[in-house]
């Protein structure tokens, strides 16, 4: 099958071009490095030609990881007969970060026999901002077609397929040659030459640029405004969540209102009450959560402001052993470990990339949410302060969000304290500032549906496994007569004594093992747990039965605290193995923060004890 | 003597003169890459308190730049 491939410098929308020019959704974002793995699909306009999405690079030698992957596997690809050619994306507002990268490009196809076409994209901001771009000159000096277009306007698209379709109709590139033998010294020289004579106007794209990162950059402004988006993210996904749940918890009631009646009383009946609709439905109330929870951090992306927040963060984050860049994998973090631990790939130092791994499984990730929203409902009365501008369970929330990052950031710091440094090991700090941009809505949407999706079903599956087999062990041999004799209660039982140090019974004991595959099962097993015992009140939210069951304030922190810090995903692990090419690092890391979890919620529990009298 | 890229105050240009020879050669050249070559100007658009890394501007791109590098970029006024 015939293909191109799509490589250009990090934030030059490649990513959008990709989703246009093949139909999918890649995950797109105003900041540098959002790509982190070689993405592939074919062409909505000719289904027999594949298209290559490759990792953002400034350069054919690479520095950091992202890179490494973008130019080892661009050079095996030059070797495939099948590339029929290279698009290399420009940045039109921004040539100067762009040429000296697509002069090394243009030479290495050229020593390979390969066509290059140059891409200048969002000519739709130069044109709003009446700046003129000389396509036709750039093209000559460097003798490779060069399109005008914009990915996220779709202007230039249908004469980039066009180009597309007549690639095997030669001479589409007049093999010139001429940079094959240019040496590196001679290529800048050219790349500074051509900046100079095909910048344009660039003043008029830069003030609006100038004038935000007056204010959020700024020493106090910049701080307070970054406090403020971060507690503004953590209050949204209780109050902007909340309408959703609640209709989600009403279906699952009226639905199970309805089905449950219908099926003959008995085994079927039990089933679907206490391990479909108890189990599953107590989890599925939190997916619109995770919705609002990636809407917002997509929104941070696309704005241009990620890159900002990373910049406040850096002399903070130095302080314990990381970089501003371990920002945003510690942010992405916050909804799931996996893509997080892959966007570490963008620490261009070894050792704050190792440190930033450690961190990243103790940022609260959203299959967290469900767990702490379930306790926090529990434990916390749904009161505001303040008038109404706070509300207690959301500071609880963001409470433990910042448990979470402290124990992480605490963590790094004592293992660079530990781990001696390494001058080579140790990359400064330099990162690009995307420009300021009104989020495109449409995509930011479809990603938060698609990671939503991806959480039911990615959790979904384990979650019916866990539930089946928590409910039919708690069903048998009794028929679900007297749970605390069942198989299941014989069971939990017998590992209660690790926790009853915690105050918790053997229910609870279940739920957190069966947590170590996924967190969220937690609240599905305990779904399945209560829905048998109280077979009466089955609909009656998984929060009150709790409740009612005399979860005590100390027991209820200490679980949390086990939550926290505790390495319970099966998914983070395998992640790790891989990007480490090692077990040795995922295993101790789930040896010791097990260890540690344990620990701190005995003390958490001995604490509350001691205050509440 | 001549000052370096981290010397200037916010909103202050200059020239990039040449490179400390400490810099690192991986760095030197993806600095290169990325537009800071010598002769071209660059603005400082932000400097915050504190040591925190500042922002400067190459043609239209921004760079945030912490001061172990820009303390090895010599600079010069603005021709």
């Amino acid at each position: 099958m015939s293909s191109a491939v799509l490589i250009g410098s990090p934030n030059s929308g490649k990513s959008l071009l990709f989703n246009r020019l093949t139909g999918l959704n890649q995950k797109v974002a105003n900041f540098p490095g959002i790509t982190v793995s070689v993405v592939e699909g074919t062409l909505v306009s000719n289904q027999d030609f594949r298209v290559l999405d490759f990792p953002g690079t400034y350069s054919l030698q690479p520095i950091s990881g992202e890179e490494e992957v973008a130019v080892r596997n661009f050079e095996r690809l030059l070797e495939d007969a099948d590339l029929e050619a290279v698009l290399c994306i420009v940045d039109a507002t921004r040539l100067s970060k762009s040429l000296s990268f697509a002069l090394q490009v243009i030479r290495e196809c050229q020593q390979a026999g390969k066509r290059v076409v140059l891409l200048a994209n969002m000519i739709d901001v130069l044109e709003k901002h009446d700046v003129t771009f000389d396509a036709t000159g750039l093209s000559e000096e460097l003798g490779v077609p060069v399109l005008p277009l914009s990915g996220r306007t779709g202007q230039g698209i249908p004469e980039l397929e066009a180009t597309l379709s007549k690639l095997r109709e030669p001479p589409l590139t007049p093999a010139t040659g001429h940079f094959a033998a240019m040496t590196d010294d001679a290529l800048e020289t050219l790349a500074r030459d051509l900046r100079q004579r095909y910048r344009g106007n660039d003043q008029i794209l830069i003030s609006n640029q100038t004038r935000a990162d007056g204010v959020f950059l700024h020493s106090t402004f910049g701080g307070l405004a970054f406090l403020a988006i971060m507690y503004l993210l953590f209050q949204s996904i209780f109050t902007w969540a909340q309408p959703a749940m609640d209709g989600v918890e009403t279906l699952i009631g009226a639905a199970a209102d309805v089905v449950v009646p219908m099926l003959p009383a008995g085994f079927i009946a039990d089933f679907v009450a206490d391990a479909l609709f108890g189990g599953i439905g107590a989890f599925l109330v939190f997916v619109p959560q995770i919705f609002v929870l990636t809407f917002i951090v997509g929104i941070m992306e696309d704005s241009g402001y990620m890159a900002r927040a990373a910049v406040i963060c850096h002399r903070p984050l130095q302080a314990f052993g990381l970089t501003g860049k371990s920002f945003v994998p510690m942010l992405s973090g916050v909804a799931c470990a996996i893509p997080a631990i892959y966007a570490a790939r963008a620490v261009d130092s070894p050792r704050r990339r190792l440190l930033t791994y450690l961190a990243i499984p103790l940022m609260p990730c959203s299959a967290r949410l469900p767990v702490y929203t379930l306790l926090i409902a529990v434990l916390v009365p749904a009161q505001t302060a303040l008038g109404g501008l706070i509300g207690l369970q959301g500071l609880a929330l963001f409470v433990m969000y910042g448990f979470g990052l402290l124990v992480g950031l605490l963590t790094t710091a004592l293992v660079a304290r530990l781990a001696p440094t390494r001058h080579e090991d140790d990359m400064p700090f330099v990162l690009e500032m995307p420009p300021y941009r009104v989020p495109a809505w449409g995509p930011l949407l479809r990603h938060a549906l698609d990671r939503s999706k991806h959480f039911v079903t990615k959790a979904g599956t384990i979650i019916f496994t866990v539930t089946f087999v928590v409910w039919i062990f708690g069903y048998l041999p009794n028929g679900g007569a007297d749970l605390s004799s069942s198989l299941l209660g014989t069971f939990g039982r017998a590992i209660e004594p690790l926790f009853e140090p915690l105050g918790l019974d053997w229910r609870y004991a279940v739920a957190l093992l069966s947590a170590f595959l996924a967190r969220e099962v937690f609240v599905g097993t305990l779904g399945t747990l209560f829905g048998i015992e109280g077979a009466e009140d089955n609909f009656v939210p998984l929060a009150d039965q709790i409740q009612a069951s005399g979860l005590s304030l100390a027991s209820g922190c200490a679980l949390l605290v086990i939550f926290a810090v505790a390495l319970q995903c099966v998914s983070t692990f395998a992640v790790l193995k891989a990007e480490t090419r090692s077990y040795r690092l995922p295993l101790q890391m789930m040896l010791a923060y097990g260890t540690l979890a344990y620990v701190l919620a005995l003390l958490t529990y001995r604490l509350v004890l001691f205050a509440t009298g | 003597m001549s000052n370096t890229l981290w010397s200037l105050r916010e909103g202050e240009a200059a020239t990039i003169d040449r490179f400390a020879p400490s810099l690192n050669p991986v760095w030197l050249r993806r600095l290169k890459e990325l537009g800071f070559t010598s002769g071209e100007e660059v603005t400082c658009v932000t400097a915050p308190r504190f040591g925190a890394p500042r922002v400067y501007r190459v043609g239209a791109t921004f760079f945030s730049v912490e001061s172990q590098i820009a303390e090895q970029l010599l600079v010069a006024d603005p021709a």
